[in-house]
């Protein structure tokens, strides 16, 4: 279970947290909704040990994210670098192994894990071929690939499928679709369509805090309108 | 050790797509030796500076990594490669030996290059016995050990400081005057001769020299070398965490 309390987190010339509480049980799929600035990426960045908050608190399992990055390495997966944070000159396969091995994998683990990764997202035929030379979809579905390569339980995905043409984001939307079960997942996006597709509930952020907390409608429309009355703008 | 191992393969894999680097790596080796013996030779000290400056070049050669690796980790901290390793399971102080070890290796591997050079088309006035050519490989494993230390240092240091270039120059400056790279340290200033005694980078420097111009293995110096690299890498390794967790909390930990 994920399980955030009156986090603040500050940075100069803005409070991008401001007592931000957050409770996900296990198994949940959240949409995490706002404008930019919100404090989406703050929040994820949080609970994935890459960031440490002014103040509050956030666990996963019980376990301090600000202290407990080590235990939690193996329990959460996520997209959250930017579609460059790749050995750009060596293929797919190379860079999931040296991946896999910081997460905790033997070298054969992760080799293993990450042709059966590559295999899953669709990008077996190029493993080989370098990371530089792949389209932006294709490194978006290799960052999901990284992401579960150890098979966490826990998944922090910050926008996806941003900057990807309406079909590479269909496809990777199927993919992640794939990989939900049995997971907790919290996804921060600014797509209804991806928001009401995957998720169980949406959580709109506006001014580090959570504006709205929502069963996901499964309509775009019916989403759309929640979070228009409540003024906060587009997601 | 996997993660360690499995970077080495990759800036290995790396290396190997980057011929044209190595040519130029494998020329400026030569170069080294061409410098240094007309210098011997217009010094009119001819055989006695240049086997003297030999030993001292092997371990500048290989503290040409260091610069190499504040740059590739500073690319890796820019496309949040080194945050993705970082939020592993691995300490900071492992990945960031991980990041300099082969790039150090490598630096050993040219070490040796100079060497041969120098004796081997220079005709430096060595004396090769089988104890002074153990001191010479026991001296190259230790310099690049306390090099390996100096770099993962460094890069905590970059993880606070994030200014890769004054910390490149800061390195630059350290091992050439407190080194007795090219001059024996005897004529520093006392105080400046006191701060290069307690530094570890003339440890192996001596041991090498001992071992090309003596020909002998200097088992008192090689007992002080294995000292100062434990001691080099524990106090890298005490660094990398707290720079780490600064890092986090300041938001560093990659650049967005």
């Amino acid at each position: 279970m994920i399980a955030c309390d009156q986090l603040v987190k500050r940075f100069p010339g803005r409070d991008a947290l401001n007592g931000l509480s957050l409770h996900v049980p296990r198994g949940e799929i959240v949409a995490l909704l706002g404008s930019n600035g919100a404090g989406k990426t703050t929040l994820l960045r949080i609970l994935a040990s890459r960031l440490v908050a002014d103040a509050g608190t956030a666990t996963i399992d019980g376990t301090d994210t600000a202290v407990g990055h080590r235990q939690l390495a193996g329990v959460v997966g996520a997209v959250l670098s930017s579609p460059s944070a790749w050995t750009l000159r060596l293929g797919a396969l190379e860079n999931l192994v040296v991946f896999g091995v910081a997460q905790g994998l033997t070298p054969k683990q992760a080799s293993r894990a990450a042709r059966q990764r590559l295999d899953e997202v669709r990008l077996s035929e190029h493993a080989g071929r370098p990371v530089g030379t792949y389209s932006q979809g294709m490194r978006a579905r290799l960052a999901i690939a990284r992401a579960l390569l150890h098979d966490p339980p826990v998944l922090l995905l910050d926008e996806p499928t941003a900057g990807l043409d309406q079909q590479s984001a269909t496809e990777l939307v199927a993919d992640l679709d794939r990989h939900r079960a049995e997971r907790t997942v919290l996804i921060s996006t600014h797509s209804l369509t991806e928001a009401t597709a995957l998720t169980d509930r949406a959580v709109l952020l506006a001014h580090g805090r959570v504006a709205i907390d929502v069963k996901t409608p499964t309509s775009e429309d019916e989403l759309a309108g929640l979070l228009a009355g409540h003024g906060s703008g587009t997601p | 050790m996997n993660l360690l191992r499995v970077c080495v393969w990759r800036d290995w894999l790396v290396m190997r797509t980057r011929t044209p680097a190595l040519l130029f790596d494998l020329f400026a080796v030569l170069m080294t030796a061409v410098v240094f013996y007309y210098l011997a030779q217009y010094l009119d000290r001819g055989q006695d500076f240049f086997p003297f400056v030999l030993a001292g070049l092997t371990i500048v050669r290989i503290h040409g990594a260091v610069p190499r690796v504040l740059a590739s980790s500073t690319a890796r901290i820019a496309d949040g490669s080194l945050e993705v390793l970082m939020s592993g399971r691995a300490r900071p102080a492992v990945v960031f030996l991980s990041e300099g070890a082969f790039e150090l290796a490598r630096g050993m591997v040219l070490a040796i290059g100079v060497l041969l050079v120098g004796v081997g088309v220079f005709g430096a006035d060595v004396t090769l016995t089988a104890p002074g050519l153990a001191a010479v490989a026991v001296g190259l494993v230790g310099a690049t050990l306390i090099l390996l230390a100096l770099s993962t240092a460094l890069l905590a240091l970059l993880m606070v400081l994030r200014e890769a270039g004054a910390v490149g120059s800061f390195s630059g400056v350290l091992l050439p005057i407190l080194g007795g790279v090219y001059f024996p340290l005897t004529i520093l200033p006392a105080p400046l001769e006191s701060i290069a005694r307690v530094l570890p980078f003339h440890v192996p420097v001596d041991v090498i020299r001992s071992g090309l111009t003596a020909g002998v293995f200097p088992t008192t110096q090689v007992a002080v070398l294995a000292g100062a690299c434990a001691a080099s890498l524990a106090i890298a390794a005490l660094l990398a965490r707290p720079a780490v967790q600064h890092a986090r909390r300041a938001g560093r930990l990659a650049l967005e």
